[in-house]
């Protein structure tokens, strides 16, 4: 790792600069809502939202290239698709008609469409390989800031809302009798999750953000004994995985992405096993004693 | 002010096609402790989600408190069935408790008086030296009383509760029993539950419920 962070002051590798400051400006928010993703339940919507965000970049590199909307970059068009498929959802919930799994599959996968569609109809080249896997030298500066914001209004509708928040988690009939908008915060929720999931897409890419959403969360929600502790935790988790990977990556010449998610799957599937294996010794302790 | 708690006219209520409840009207008075009882799918569950608000009838209507379900919801406390939450889900006992104390979509964490009054409740269910001790990590029968704890945080003038002695044990019913005839002092009760012995003990008017409603018991209260 000595070499990485040698590397993270070189003057001559401000991209990796950016990944390290993106990484951890996008912690604090993948930590949080992480924590929220996983106490509900919804890791699946998180994943449909995650893949519709290629249709908004398809559109955005499309409209800039072929109609000039030269201000329009595919970070905007990523975040009004993350946003549009999570009112969608908290739509579609609210109606009651429709069987969620299937929308949750048409978002999915026709968000992927519209996106391979409008990249193959923009003249000049459009690799989608760097936004569905991850690309750290796609990190602007201007990027940077845009996540600090982001960051800032994630933690202040997660703080000023958490009573809400954590009681539509837990029992979203409760909290509507105590005259909470519960179709609406679970909208924000959803909105909430879009917009932190635009965040990380640059390093680990569409396909591998859900992992990095949800993998910190769960491991810290095994030994958190409240909603607060496994947001701490999560925050934390996020932060490691997020500079173990690039540091791996960048030591090893792997992918960013893959790196941070196998780094992270390896630590839950160690933690997974030990709770296992510990709570069959302890269970076997037991029974000898008794 | 009117001296019934619930008073049910005309109610109909289906879902889709398949009718749950027929013509339904009954009335509940204040101060009084009334009773579901009814087989599965008769519509028990059902008419106590009318009561709260959380369903709309088709037909006929529902007045609460004096008032329409929606508006007295922030004045009734309920207890579903503990069975319906995220055994996994990490929270305290007095996180679940202070829920009680929600105000709608007001920000901000919550006051010190919410704290205060949700430790009252949690001595009044003997359950003060559990309020930091994980949900995950009780008993059903303390899983149904920290929800009780919940609906008295409310401060509220009618209490619901949905099956209160589902999975719980002899000893912890003859405690719920207890603890509900104390609270029936200061406000109005209405259980659903499938237990005809723990009705018999407690209840003072009982609605037989299936598809239609049918008075099953008559006490001192009118059904």
């Amino acid at each position: 790792m000595g070499d990485f962070f040698r590397a993270v002051i070189d003057p001559d590798l401000v991209f990796l600069r950016y990944a390290l400051i993106m990484a951890v400006l996008a912690s604090v928010a993948f930590g949080v809502v992480g924590t929220f993703v996983v106490a509900r339940r919804i890791s699946y919507i998180a994943g449909a939202i995650a893949h519709a965000i290629l249709g908004g970049i398809g559109l955005a590199v499309y409209l800039n290239r072929v109609h000039g909307w030269l201000w329009l970059e595919p970070l905007h068009g990523a975040l009004l698709a993350a946003i549009a498929s999570a009112l969608i959802m908290a739509w579609v919930r609210w109606l009651g008609t429709e069987r969620e799994d299937s929308v949750i599959g048409a978002i999915w996968s026709v968000g992927m469409a519209v996106g391979l569609l409008f990249l193959a109809l923009s003249p000049g080249y459009s690799n989608p390989t760097g936004y569905l896997f991850g690309n750290i030298l796609l990190i602007s500066k201007a990027d940077l800031w845009l996540v600090f914001l982001l960051d800032i209004i994630v933690l202040t509708v997660a703080l000023l809302f958490y009573p809400q928040l954590q009681a539509v988690c837990f029992d979203e009939e409760g909290a509507r009798l105590r005259g909470v908008a519960t179709h609406a915060f679970y909208a924000l929720l959803l909105c909430l999750t879009g917009v932190t999931i635009v965040l990380l897409v640059s390093v680990v890419g569409i396909v591998l953000v859900v992992a990095l959403l949800t993998l910190p969360a769960a491991i810290a929600g095994q030994f958190a004994s409240t909603f607060g502790r496994m947001m701490a935790g999560s925050c934390l988790l996020c932060l490691t995985f997020s500079i173990g990977g690039l540091g791996l990556s960048y030591n090893l010449d792997w992918p960013t992405g893959p790196a941070i998610i196998l780094l992270a799957g390896s630590v839950y599937l160690v933690v997974f096993l030990g709770r296992r294996i510990a709570n069959s010794l302890f269970a076997l302790k037991r029974s000898v004693k008794s | 002010m009117t001296n019934d708690a619930v008073r049910v006219e005309g109610l109909s209520f289906s879902y889709g096609r398949t009718p749950v409840l027929r013509d339904v009207s009954l009335s509940i008075q204040r101060g009084c402790i009334a009773c579901f009882t009814g087989p599965n799918g008769g519509g028990k569950s059902t008419l106590l989600r009318l009561i709260l608000g959380l369903l709309k009838p088709q037909a006929g209507q529902i007045s609460v408190l004096g008032t329409t379900p929606e508006a007295a919801s922030m004045r009734i406390g309920y207890m579903p069935q503990q069975v319906q939450f995220d055994p996994r889900f990490p929270i305290t006992v007095m996180q679940i408790v202070l829920m009680g104390r929600l105000r709608g979509n007001r920000p901000g964490f919550y006051s010190r008086q919410d704290r205060f009054i949700a430790s009252t409740c949690l001595e009044e269910v003997d359950l003060a030296n559990f309020a930091n001790t994980p949900f995950s990590h009780l008993s059903g029968g303390q899983k149904q009383r920290v929800l009780i704890a919940r609906a008295l945080a409310v401060q509220p003038e009618m209490l619901l509760l949905d099956e209160p002695t589902a999975m719980v044990d002899n000893h912890i019913e003859a405690r719920l029993l207890e603890q509900l005839r104390t609270l029936h002092a200061r406000m109005t009760i209405v259980l659903v539950s499938h237990d005809m012995h723990f009705l018999q003990q407690l209840v003072q008017v009982g609605f037989h419920v299936n598809g239609t409603v049918q008075p099953a018991q008559q006490g001192c209260c009118h059904g």
